[in-house]
């Protein structure tokens, strides 16, 4: 416990119920981690038949871990400089020198790990040379002190028989409160950034680096030839009000990166002075006077408190990648655990803001040699997990490695894999018959279930020879049961194959999506456990207390807290607020709020504010939840810039209702291009248009039975567009069965409006017209008949005359009808009508044309058809 | 053209034989031969009209009738003479049925994908039919507890609240649904077996084949997302606003799909900040293979599913909704102010779709679809638009029922704007 006044401890509910849940889980934690195999960092041990459990659990994860001369051994050892917490020939002393304090600070503390004087003191750089501290053996300070932090989890897990450590988030009161300020924010258009930065600095001097063609290309691109990819890339880099603070220049003026001459100190002031140019060009954002604001906070430390780091059960991990460098091209294996197996990033990759790398067509791998560490502490032991938070990029591909430890595309020791909405599990165990050395046969995760989901996702793989192999997603066992590996022994496994994320060894079948974190164990996770570690969550989160008491109204001391964290390269998750009061406990607190916005860069986010609207409209106690949900806001410079605030339409006294602009009417459409006034009739309305004409209902079974078979066939929409050969032959089928049924069938009546009368459709249709007569032009078709004929077709379905004899005017007019049923074309060497063609052609060989044969009919419901199946009949 | 025949020539061949092909080939020439553009005249006119709202060729002695009212060159004569083409069986037997399926089924076709199995008529189709056919303010199909069904006198299979076999019978029989002695309005909460009670029901929004399209799996978003295309013409990507409050999107809207929170910023948001809201009235409902199933008071698990896709997101506890469009750009959908635009409870789906049903877009709307089925296009000028919004004005106006909102006169007042020339 700090000595300050204004500290509060949070220890959650849940973490009581989660210490509770492990400790019954029974001695698995006990065991300990048989790290040996893998090559911990110090040779021997000091461990002897007196030494307790809890110096047994030190000398595990910390002594051996640290105590190499590459490492803490060089200072830390005996005889040495104070703390010997590696002490090279006591182990007891050691572990006693790690829990001593240190100027009032616990060198190991294990009821807040992250707090350990081992661990702040590291990252905060100790001892460094070029830039790092002399003892980390990783990329950054960051990575080691997290890496020792990790170890002291795990040495206090297995002590207290549960991994999870309390991390004793102590909510210290920002000093001094700032106001929020005047703000910049980048321009869309990148040329002044290209006049000033891009141009004469990145592209000269960072180019050979930091470009995606560079002969060994390092993320970000902000020296890439295209100025707009390059200007997205820099933003991060920049401060725009305070450009020396732009870690740009800080790379050059503090930790000597790449400084393009003997002089990093000039080179720093050119780039500080180019960025200053930039920023000169861009105005300030000024804040809204009226507005309910509370003061200023950055996600930075010391203004951020971090909220995660000790929740995840660790006590057995082996390996693990949290890819929080941010930069480069390798990604590190943190876990402590010797040897790192650090990963080689290479392809189409991008570093994720928020730790993580996502891959689109690329690949992360470790060398064989280091792999082997998976191997020498997994295959003896019979059992491991393979845990990772990922988000596949989409739920499309098929068969795509997630994480692989494989010699080839038919040889492998274990794989995670997606299949479309499936993930997919490859073990290569001794029950695997004929398909184990390919980590077959392959459990894979119900289709049904969609348990893959296109979003960040907490994913647990398990192998034990109980249980065979087992699948979470999210905490939750997707209950697919392995039948094949039950029983089997991982003895087969092969040490000659690697690890790999994001695609196959030696294949191109990339997995596209990102990598948050990957940790492997050389023991099951429980189910406790996966719970356990999928609550803590991925990423680093911070606490901000946004200070209100300025606000009239507002007792004094009283914060809004908030769960920040970049949520992804392109935004921030402000979650869950919470009002605090650091003070004393104040008797009676009780004021209104309402409206609660998140600020940024002075001013309010326009997207994504999820606490306009509160579940609560007073506040009336200390820690009282204001809303359970989470704001996704859009990041705008990156961490070391955004300045955020909150903003509230209601505080304590004080009321500024948000105004929705009102929106502006529309103007007119634009007017369409000119479109036809006519289209078609569509399937049901062509065939109650022939039932119509005809008098042949639409029930009537043959014609109905056509109708069914046609009706896709027919017109579905109206528009000429679509009208084409297809609809034209349906429409002449039609029109056939129609005609043909009444010609055909006598027993087919109503009343015909023509004569008033029920009788039969063809009467009404054609009168008296004989059937029964020879179809030839001296008989059934001389001229008196077949104008008949002609005009009662062209009466019924085309003109339509008044009693007045006057016809439709847009419709054909009976002499083109006439034409081309019945009149011969003169001088023609074919006759040019319908009625001639059929009897010169058809008649002797196709149709018999006696009077006592049926060509006259079929002639007659030609005519028909040719009428009735027309664009007279079709056009609406 | 002559190389258009003579393709289509070789297909008759195949389809047919020669002599087939004689007959078809006249018919080609036929379809040749329409005359152009000519000024109409009355009779001309009402040709069109009668072919625009029926579908079908007019008798004599309609067209005679409707010769003589147009005539008269009185707009309320025209009006008239489009009221006798609508006592044509086949406006409501051919014109509304293809007006209406599209409504139906996700794919918004006139052949729905079941129709070999389930036919093409069913509830929803019927249940406007009715509403259309009677006059009644049209905006109740949304929320009504209203039903249209074949009569009893009919003989058919009865109505099913767990099949479609009542409405394929209905079909085959090729009634006249335009005859209120075969088409009958009945209360929908009577005929659902017990599942809703009369404030459950929300019009067409509960028949059983809105919810056999729209409440089968998912997450229920299907239904709100129809309903407004269908009924206000507008999809989610016209009426996004990603500026509204996002407290309302569910825990399955992931804010970074594929860890990229630009998407959601710029593209999910926008739509879900005003549809998670709305949808969360039909929380209770559920299609489960056969029926429509309503648990009072109990969130259906469709509505809680996929939750870790983001936690800090919404959780459905109940089917209060409100609306936030509102405000922001979509205030111009014109809600009904007389409404309070949220809600919750008993009769919240209904509450809902009044809110849908009672806004200005959605009588615009139907005044569009209308124009659309027949102008056969759409409102493309200015003269265009005012006519459209001419209709309007009149269509919230009592006519022939003292309700106002009557859609007949929509499709009269159209056929008489588009009679030609």
């Amino acid at each position: 416990m700090r000595n300050t006044s204004v500290l509060i401890k949070f220890v959650s509910l849940a973490w009581f119920s989660i210490i509770g849940l492990s400790a019954c889980g029974g001695g698995a934690e006990t065991e300990g981690n048989q790290n040996g195999g893998g090559g911990s960092a110090a040779a021997g041990s000091l461990i002897t038949t007196t030494s307790s459990a809890d110096v047994i659990a030190f000398e595990k994860h910390v002594w051996q871990n640290l105590s190499s001369q590459s490492r803490c051994g060089r200072c830390h050892a005996a005889d040495a400089q104070d703390p010997q917490f590696v002490h090279t020939t006591s182990i007891e002393t050691a572990h006693a020198a790690a829990l001593s304090f240190v100027n009032g600070v616990q060198v190991a503390n294990l009821a807040s790990p992250n707090d350990s004087r081992m661990v702040t003191i590291v990252r905060n750089g100790h001892k460094q040379v070029n830039g790092k501290s002399q003892a980390c053996w990783l990329a950054t300070d960051t990575d080691c002190a997290d890496a020792i932090r990790d170890m002291i989890i795990a040495w206090n897990g297995e002590t207290s028989g549960t991994a999870a450590v309390p991390q004793g988030i102590q909510l210290v009161a920002p000093s001094p409160l700032r106001d929020v300020s005047t703000s910049k924010s980048f321009p869309a258009s990148s040329s002044a950034f290209a006049t000033w930065v891009h141009t004469p600095l990145l592209t000269q001097h960072c180019a050979s680096c930091h470009t995606s063609t560079a002969a060994s290309p390092q993320s970000p691109y902000f020296a890439s030839n295209d100025v707009d990819a390059s200007y997205i890339a820099a933003q991060q880099k920049m401060d725009l009000l305070d450009p020396s603070n732009s870690r740009l220049v800080l790379r050059l003026r503090d930790q000597f990166h790449n400084c393009w001459t003997t002089n990093c100190a000039n080179d720093a002031d050119e780039m500080e002075l180019a960025i200053t140019n930039f920023a000169n060009t861009i105005t300030a954002t000024q804040i809204d006077s009226n507005l309910i604001i509370s003061k200023a906070m950055k996600l930075q430390p010391p203004e951020a408190i971090i909220a995660t780091g000790g929740e995840r059960h660790a006590s057995n991990q082996i390996a693990l990648w949290e890819f929080k460098t941010g930069t480069g091209n390798q990604a590190f294996d943190t876990s402590g655990v010797e040897p790192q197996i650090n990963l080689s990033l290479s392809g189409s990759y991008n570093w994720v803001g928020g730790y993580g790398v996502s891959f689109t067509d690329g690949r992360a791998q470790a060398t064989y040699q280091a792999s082997q560490k998976l191997l020498n502490n997994i295959r003896t032991r019979g059992e491991y997990s393979v845990e990772a938070w990922i988000i596949p990029s989409n739920v499309v591909q098929q068969n795509k490695n997630i994480i692989s430890y494989s010699g080839s595309a038919t040889e492998r020791n274990f794989t995670v894999a997606q299949n479309e909405y499936n993930y997919q599990f490859y073990n290569r165990a001794t029950t695997g018959g004929v398909n184990a050395t390919n980590g077959g046969p392959v459990l894979e995760t119900d289709a049904n279930d969609e348990d893959l989901q296109s979003s960040q996702q907490h994913i647990v793989m398990n192998y034990d020879p109980v249980n065979g192999r087992r699948i979470y997603v999210n905490g939750v066992d997707t209950g697919d049961v392995d039948a094949a590996d039950v029983g089997g022994l991982l003895t087969d496994w092969n040490n000659t194959q690697a690890l790999i994320l994001a695609n196959e060894l030696g294949q191109s079948n990339p997995w596209q999506g990102t990598f948050r974190m990957v940790a492997i164990h050389n023991r099951i996770l429980t189910d406790a456990q996966i719970q356990q570690n999928f609550k803590a969550g991925v990423g680093e989160k911070f606490f901000l207390l946004f200070s209100i008491s300025h606000i009239a109204g507002v007792p004094a001391d009283s914060y809004i807290k908030l769960q920040v964290e970049q949520f992804d390269t392109y935004s921030y998750l402000f979650n869950n607020p919470v009002y605090v009061n650091l003070g004393n406990p104040t008797p009676a607190i009780d004021f209104p709020i309402a409206g609660m916005r998140v600020g940024i860069n002075g001013k309010e986010a326009i997207v994504g504010q999820a606490f306009i609207n509160l579940g609560i409209n007073r506040v009336t106690a200390n820690n009282q939840e204001v809303s359970r949900l989470g704001s996704v806001i859009q990041l705008q410079q990156g961490t070391l810039v955004d300045d955020f605030f909150l903003s509230f339409e209601t505080l304590g006294t004080q009321n500024n209702p948000f105004v929705v602009a009102a929106p502006s009417t529309p103007p007119a459409p634009a007017d369409l291009p000119a479109q036809s006034d006519i289209g078609v009739r569509t399937f049901s309305e062509i065939n109650a248009t022939m039932s119509e004409l005809t008098g042949v209902p639409t029930g009537n079974s043959t014609v109905l039975a056509k109708y069914n078979l046609l009706k896709q066939q027919l017109p579905s929409a109206e528009g000429l567009d679509a009208f084409g050969p297809a609809n034209i032959i349906g429409i002449a089928q039609l029109a056939f069965e129609y005609c043909d049924r009444m010609i055909e069938d006598t027993s087919i009546t109503g009343m015909c409006e023509r004569t008033g009368t029920t009788i039969s459709a063809k009467v009404c249709m054609f009168g008296n017209f004989n059937f029964s007569q020879a179809a030839t032009t001296t008989a059934a078709f001389d001229v008196s008949n077949k104008t008949a004929l002609a005009d009662a077709l062209y009466d019924r379905m085309i003109g339509l005359p008044s009693s007045l004899g006057a016809g439709l005017i847009n419709a054909p007019t009976r002499a083109e009808i006439t034409g081309e049923l019945i009149t011969t074309v003169a001088g023609g060497t074919y006759p040019g009508n319908l009625v001639s063609r059929l009897i010169t052609e058809s008649c002797p060989t196709e149709l018999d044309c006696t009077a006592s044969g049926s060509g006259t009919k079929e002639i007659v419901k030609a005519m028909c058809t040719s009428v009735l199946g027309s664009a007279a009949m079709l056009v609406q | 053209m002559q190389n258009l025949m003579t393709i289509k020539k070789n297909d008759l061949d195949k389809a047919f034989g020669s002599y087939h092909t004689k007959l078809s080939f006249a018919l080609l020439v036929l379809l040749s031969i329409l005359t152009t553009h000519v000024y109409a005249d009355a009779r001309t006119q009402a040709k069109r009209m009668h072919d625009r709202l029926t579908g079908v060729a007019p008798s004599q002695l309609v067209l005679n009738n409707m010769e003589t009212l147009l005539a008269t060159g009185n707009s309320a004569d025209a009006v008239d003479a489009a009221y006798l083409a609508m006592n044509n069986k086949h406006f409501y037997n051919a014109t509304l049925v293809n007006f209406i399926t599209p409504w139906t089924n996700e794919a918004r076709a006139v052949f729905p994908e079941d129709m070999d199995t389930e036919g093409t008529l069913n509830d929803y189709t019927a249940t406007v039919i009715g509403a259309i056919r009677d006059e009644i303010d049209f905006r109740r199909i949304l929320y009504d507890d209203i039903l249209y069904v074949g009569s009893g006198s009919l003989g058919i299979t009865g109505y099913s609240y767990s099949n479609n076999d009542h409405y394929k019978a209905l079909e085959a029989l090729g009634a006249d649904m335009g005859d209120s002695n075969v088409l009958v309005p009945v209360l929908q909460s009577a005929n659902t077996s017990g599942e809703l009670s009369p404030a459950d029901t929300a019009g067409v929004i509960t028949s059983r084949a809105a919810a056999k399209a729209f409440f089968v799996d998912g997450t229920n978003r299907a239904m709100f997302r129809f309903t407004v295309l269908n009924h206000l013409c507008q999809d989610l990507e016209q009426l996004k606003d990603v500026t509204l409050p996002a407290d309302r999107i569910r825990q399955d809207v992931s804010r970074s799909p594929g860890g990229d929170s630009r998407i959601f910023m710029n593209a999910c948001i926008g739509c879900h900040t005003g549809m998670d809201p709305m949808t969360q009235a039909l929380a209770y409902y559920n299609y489960n293979g056969s029926s429509l199933e309503f648990t009072n008071n109990a969130v259906q698990p469709k509505n809680l599913i996929n939750e870790d896709n983001f936690k800090p997101g919404y959780i459905v506890t109940d089917n209060s909704w409100i609306n936030y469009w509102r405000q922001g750009n979509n205030s111009l959908l014109g809600w009904d102010t007389s409404l309070p635009g949220s809600g919750g409870g008993n009769g919240a789906a209904s509450a809902m779709a009044k809110e849908l049903a009672h806004s200005e877009q959605f009588a615009r709307c139907q005044v569009e679809k209308v124009f659309q089925s027949v102008c056969l296009r759409p409102a493309g000028n200015s003269v265009d638009r005012a006519a459209v919004n001419s209709i309007l004005t009149n269509f919230k106006l009592p006519f022939k029922k003292s309700t106002g909102y009557e859609l007949k006169r929509v499709f009269a007042e159209t056929a008489a704007y588009c009679k030609g020339p």
